[in-house]
């Protein structure tokens, strides 16, 4: 028995179980797809920032730079310090199991995602849209959540997915049509009296 | 055989508790979420940290080059202003003593 459990490939296999369906990890370029992606996963924060401010200003010419600019910096920031929040650990799946165990006190997808709808929606930002966006619903070992960013009155399919959980903190970023995942909006829950979108503002 | 027994119902349980990240309709707490620290400069010179204005507060250095994450455009016209500097603490810090990252 202690034989079994002290082996490190039982662990092993579970861990690499759970995460059985390949996902992948780099963000997606709108121009240069998976290879410009890739490139900037391995940038500086600062090159980060400019380039998803890029992908959210491209998304309508009714964006607001100064609106992509502030939702670029959250998504890239805001991310790193839910991470160290959360005690993030790089490998996610481990980081599940920890969190399911109550070793850590959060950093499940659907956490990250919550937590940066909340402060995207907190921003004085009115010419983005922020969507909760859900992919294999229901399903126990593929379900993942993310926060969808449109331009206003935009259809979610186009707009960009903010990953905060994939990579631990560092933040993915795909167009909702490249990504592999079979995004969809996350309809309000019953139990969310806060608005899931940012709307408009009248201009009035 | 007793082993392999285990070693499913081990391999089961890691299942159990790692695949469980399902949203359903599960209410997330985000009133306490960590603030928002995302404006990134850096110090332009060896410049003192406190951990609080008060006069006794613990202090230390930042190093030049060091990154500071500012809630806003740092004040200039202000002694003190709080920063998240790159080990995950949130000090005081002398907003003059730091540039924007380009």
């Amino acid at each position: 028995m202690c034989g079994v459990f002290q082996s490190r490939w039982v662990i092993l296999l579970g861990c690499a179980l759970a995460g059985c369906t390949y996902v992948q990890t780099n963000s997606v370029a709108t121009i240069g797809g998976d290879a410009k992606g890739a490139q900037l996963d391995r940038a500086p924060d600062q090159v980060r920032v400019e380039a998803l401010a890029g992908e959210f200003a491209g998304l309508s010419a009714t964006v607001s730079p100064e609106d992509a600019t502030r939702a670029a910096r959250i998504s890239v920031y805001y991310s790193e310090q839910l991470a160290d929040a959360f005690g993030q650990v790089q490998w996610v799946e481990l980081h599940n199991v920890l969190v399911n165990l109550g070793l850590r006190p959060g950093g499940l997808c659907y956490q990250y995602a919550e937590n940066l709808l909340a402060e995207f929606c907190q921003q004085p930002i009115h010419t983005l849209e922020f969507h909760r966006g859900i992919a294999w619903k229901g399903k126990v070992f593929d379900e993942h959540n993310c926060v969808v960013v449109t331009a206003v009155g935009q259809p979610f399919e186009s707009g960009i997915v903010i990953d905060a959980w994939r990579n631990a903190g560092h933040v993915r970023w795909a167009p909702v049509s490249k990504d592999h995942y079979p995004w969809q909006a996350k309809p309000p829950s019953d139990n969310e009296p806060r608005p899931r979108q940012k709307q408009l503002a009248s201009r009035n | 055989m007793k082993q392999w027994m285990l070693l499913a119902a081990l391999t089961g349980g890691m299942f159990a508790v790692t695949g469980c990240q399902m949203s359903e309709n599960r209410h997330v707490e985000t009133t306490n979420r960590p603030m928002n620290y995302t404006y990134e400069y850096r110090a332009t010179q060896d410049t003192a940290w406190r951990s609080s204005t008060a006069a006794d507060a613990n202090s230390g250095t930042v190093n030049r080059g060091s990154r500071a994450m500012f809630d806003r455009t740092p004040d200039r016209s202000m002694t003190w202003q709080q920063a998240r500097l790159d080990d995950g603490t949130v000090r005081y810090v002398h907003p003059t003593d730091f540039e924007l990252v380009r």
